[in-house]
């Protein structure tokens, strides 16, 4: 594969179409294109194969919950020019090799290190029970679950756009992680973290690895009022893991 | 160009249609019938029996007769007849290849291709292991599609209307459900979602179990061990749950099932609807989940869906019913045939493919997601399920380690968050990455599927250039020179068959000639003329000593022999009248 077009570009629309305009410009495509219309025909399927990825990629921005009309139209996950995320495992020498439940570690180090001496310090949770279900997620990696439960969410607030930018990165659709980042801290300019998290994303280079690492120091600001209830979910969550 | 039919190839029962005139027929089988039994036998005597027939002998001979091949296809599975392994691909093969020649007779011409059909959710080895079997069976596979969207091509074709389906389709062993949008002629899936392992063989399981139970209570007799009378067991369960679907109760009755303490048991055990919903309900409960992931999925409300389709045999059972109407808030469409639908849908994307069917387009998705292994043993998705195939999408990885000289890229297929909860379609590596710190080199891994939903995975060293791609045939698929091999067998199966048929011919031929030739010898015997009766003894007394012989002997190439001599003699005999 070579350097991503503009999905708008390819399906011929602008960022601002609607779901209907979207929906007519690809089945427009699709009778021109499609394999079955052109058997045998190997530029046709290549073609096909490029207008999918563009709907896919536009329809996810979407039905994500996003706002429509991104403000730059970012896009293109394959942008070469963006450093890399995720690692591979190396079997053979990989100091990460099999198993990795740092994830826990990261949690319970916040939780019983500075997390949990802040709980006394009185600051209500700010967020509905669901929010915090996908904060939990989140933190056990469970980024797809995390996915399902924020979309069922019918408040988008700033702090909704954050959980569902690390989910996102955490599932690696990073174009529409940096858009939920950007509104974010549009929603809600100034806030430390969210401008962090954008920071880190717009520089790369975010592996799962600092992805959890950030939201763990995150979490002290985040959680403080509902580190109680969490932690007991969690205890919950992990006993219901290990048996 | 020759025809292409479209084949439901079902755990059960199969299914074959094509185009004519313009529209969808069902092609009849050899035997008459619409559909045919997905049942492959070996009778004692070698004989190779496909559909009906293999059916039939199914309670007589069960250590021989394969049925619901479907559930094993992909895996490593083997069937063991006489020595001889057999694998699923192969044995599917042979039902294929009866479809193939029934749809030749039908047609009055060759047919070489054909649209197969697959559980939507089948993983990418099973979708492989039915492309195979349709080339073992001598049919180009042009298309493989999944069979609920299958089903709603066959609802959809002559609908002007814009809406939104839902496809509900239990069938003998595998469950799936799409939510599919048909408008203007392009029939989209929006989602889609199932269980591989859930089916009306499920539903008779439950039963046949229940009744063993029943008539261990009753009678003492222990059936689990007897393969025979397990066999009618289910047989009669089966009958037993298609009777609950139209009355509230129904009775089992097999006379002689098994001997006891050397007195004859038989069964006679009478069920209701209520007792065989209680038996299910976990089953039909199973279908919930599926259901309301793929309304999810594709972000719809009960409020948006248009009809429901219901497809497979085991969307009669009442309880089924009922539980989508729970779920949909609708009532199943009944206008589409449950259990033709799916071969119709594929004769019509035969159809398209060929030329034959303008203004209808089919965007199919890949039921799961794929993705490779990343640090800490974690499933990364390059391709999210419900996705619009076919497709390519990159994404650049780098290295977790300094230095690190390789990866191996672990190609997964699957949604749980951990690579070891997911299977693994492939793995290969990618070596001679230049040295440098972790995170530094980047590794470009595409992941292309075909229009028939099977995986290519290709990783690239952008730096070196360096690339290394693999087409995802897991473990348990069968290799080019497999299949080549495979397709040799089945020419001679063919073969063979034919000789036994020829055989079967010749014997009742042979028999026939041979009541004509003692008839003749009788009244040659009755006849004053010595001379004639002397004749007919000698030219006559000969051959039909040999044909008796050679019914006898069963062998093929003896009777045929036999029936050129005696018909000689009984020509030459007539013509000394």
């Amino acid at each position: 594969m070579h350097k991503m077009e503009d999905p708008y570009k390819i399906l011929g629309i602008s960022p601002s179409a609607s779901k209907e305009e979207l929906s007519r410009a690809y089945h427009k495509l699709v009778k021109k294109y499609h394999p079955d219309l052109h058997p045998g025909d190997k530029a046709a399927e290549q073609k096909m194969r490029q207008i999918n990825a563009a709907y896919e990629q536009i329809k996810t921005q979407k039905t994500g919950g996003a706002s429509y009309e991104q403000p730059d139209g970012s896009y293109g996950p394959q942008r070469h020019d963006r450093p890399p995320g995720g690692g591979y495992t190396y079997r053979g020498d990989d100091p990460f090799g099999g198993f990795d439940f740092g994830g826990f570690g990261d949690i319970f180090d916040d939780l019983f290190g500075q997390g949990w001496e802040q709980q006394g310090s009185g600051q209500q949770g700010s967020g509905a029970p669901s929010i915090q279900q996908a904060r939990l997620l989140i933190q056990i990696r469970q980024y797809r679950e995390a996915l399902r439960i924020l979309s069922q969410m019918p408040e988008r607030s700033a702090e909704w756009h954050y959980l569902s930018a690390i989910a996102h990165a955490g599932v690696g659709s990073r174009v529409t992680a940096l858009n939920y980042a950007k509104e974010a801290v549009r929603l809600e300019p100034g806030n430390v973290e969210y401008e962090r998290l954008l920071n880190q994303f717009l520089q790369g280079g975010f592996t799962y690895r600092q992805t959890g690492q950030s939201y763990g120091f995150n979490m002290q600001n985040l959680a403080r009022g509902i580190l109680e209830i969490l932690l007991l979910q969690l205890l919950c969550l992990f006993c219901c893991r290990c048996c | 160009m020759g025809k292409i039919i479209g084949i439901d190839l079902g755990t059960t029962n199969s299914c074959a249609a094509v185009m004519e005139g313009g529209r969808p027929v069902i092609i009849p089988n050899a035997e008459g019938g619409r559909t045919t039994p997905s049942v492959v036998a070996f009778s004692q005597s070698g004989e190779r029996l496909v559909g009906q027939l293999a059916l039939r002998q199914a309670v007589i001979n069960p250590e021989r007769t394969i049925g619901s091949i479907k559930r094993e296809m992909g895996t490593a599975y083997k069937v063991d007849i006489d020595g001889k392994f057999f694998t699923p691909p192969e044995i599917s093969a042979m039902i294929l290849g009866k479809l193939k020649r029934d749809a030749e007779a039908y047609l009055g011409e060759t047919v070489n291709e054909a649209v197969i059909t697959v559980p939507a959710y089948f993983t990418d080895a099973q979708r492989q292991a039915t492309k195979d079997a349709g080339a073992i069976a001598g049919l180009e596979v042009r298309r493989i599609i999944n069979e609920p969207t299958a089903a709603a091509v066959a609802y959809g074709v002559d609908k002007e209307e814009n809406q939104k389906v839902l496809v509900f389709d239990l069938g003998g062993g595998t469950f799936d459900v799409s939510v599919l949008d048909i408008k203007d002629g392009v029939i989209e899936v929006l989602a889609t979602a199932g269980n591989n392992r859930l089916g009306g063989d499920d539903f008779d399981s439950c039963l046949a179990d229940w009744l063993v139970a029943e008539f261990k209570k009753e009678n003492k007799a222990e059936l689990s061990g007897d393969p025979a009378a397990m066999r009618r067991v289910r047989e009669a369960a089966e009958q037993a749950k298609k009777e609950l679907s139209a009355s509230v109760n129904a009775v089992i009755n097999l006379p002689y099932l098994t001997d006891f303490k050397g007195t004859p048991q038989h069964m006679n055990i009478s069920i209701s609807q209520a007792r065989f919903n209680e038996l299910t309900a976990h089953l039909v409960d199973a279908t919930a989940g599926p259901v309301r992931q793929a309304m999810e999925d594709a972000h719809i409300s009960k409020s948006d869906i248009g009809k429901v389709l219901l497809v497979g045999g085991a969307t009669r059972v009442p309880a089924v019913q009922e539980k989508v109407k729970s779920i949909t808030g609708k009532d199943g469409f009944k206008g589409i045939n449950p259990d033709e639908c799916v071969a119709i849908g594929a004769a019509l994307q035969g159809g398209v493919m060929g030329g034959e069917v303008t203004g209808l387009l089919l965007l199919d998705v890949t039921p799961l997601s794929l993705g490779i292994e990343t640090v800490g043993g974690v499933c990364t998705h390059v391709i999210e399920r419900n996705t619009t195939i076919p497709i390519s999408k990159s994404q650049v990885f780098t290295t977790a380690a300094h230095f690190q000289p390789a990866v191996e890229i672990h190609v997964l297929q699957g949604e749980r968050p951990r690579a070891s909860q997911n299977k693994t379609l492939g793995r290969f590596k990618l070596k001679g990455i230049q040295r440098a710190l972790k995170g530094v080199p980047q590794i470009e891994v595409t992941f292309t599927i075909d229009a028939n939903g099977i995986v290519n995975v290709a990783a690239k060293d952008l730096k070196t250039g360096k690339a290394q791609e693999i087409t995802i045939e897991a473990s348990s698929n069968m290799s080019d020179a497999d299949i080549q091999k495979a397709i040799r067998d089945a020419q001679q199966y063919a073969a063979e068959d034919d000789k036994f048929r020829q055989a079967g011919q010749a014997r009742t031929e042979l028999e026939s000639l041979l009541s004509q030739a003692e008839q003749m010898q009788k009244q040659a015997a009755k006849s004053k003329d010595k001379q004639a009766q002397k004749a007919a003894r000698e030219t006559l007394g000969g051959a039909i000593k040999a044909a008796k012989k050679a019914l006898r002997s069963k062998n093929a190439d003896q009777v045929i022999a036999a029936g050129e001599a005696l018909q000689a003699a009984m020509t030459s005999s007539r013509e000394d009248d």
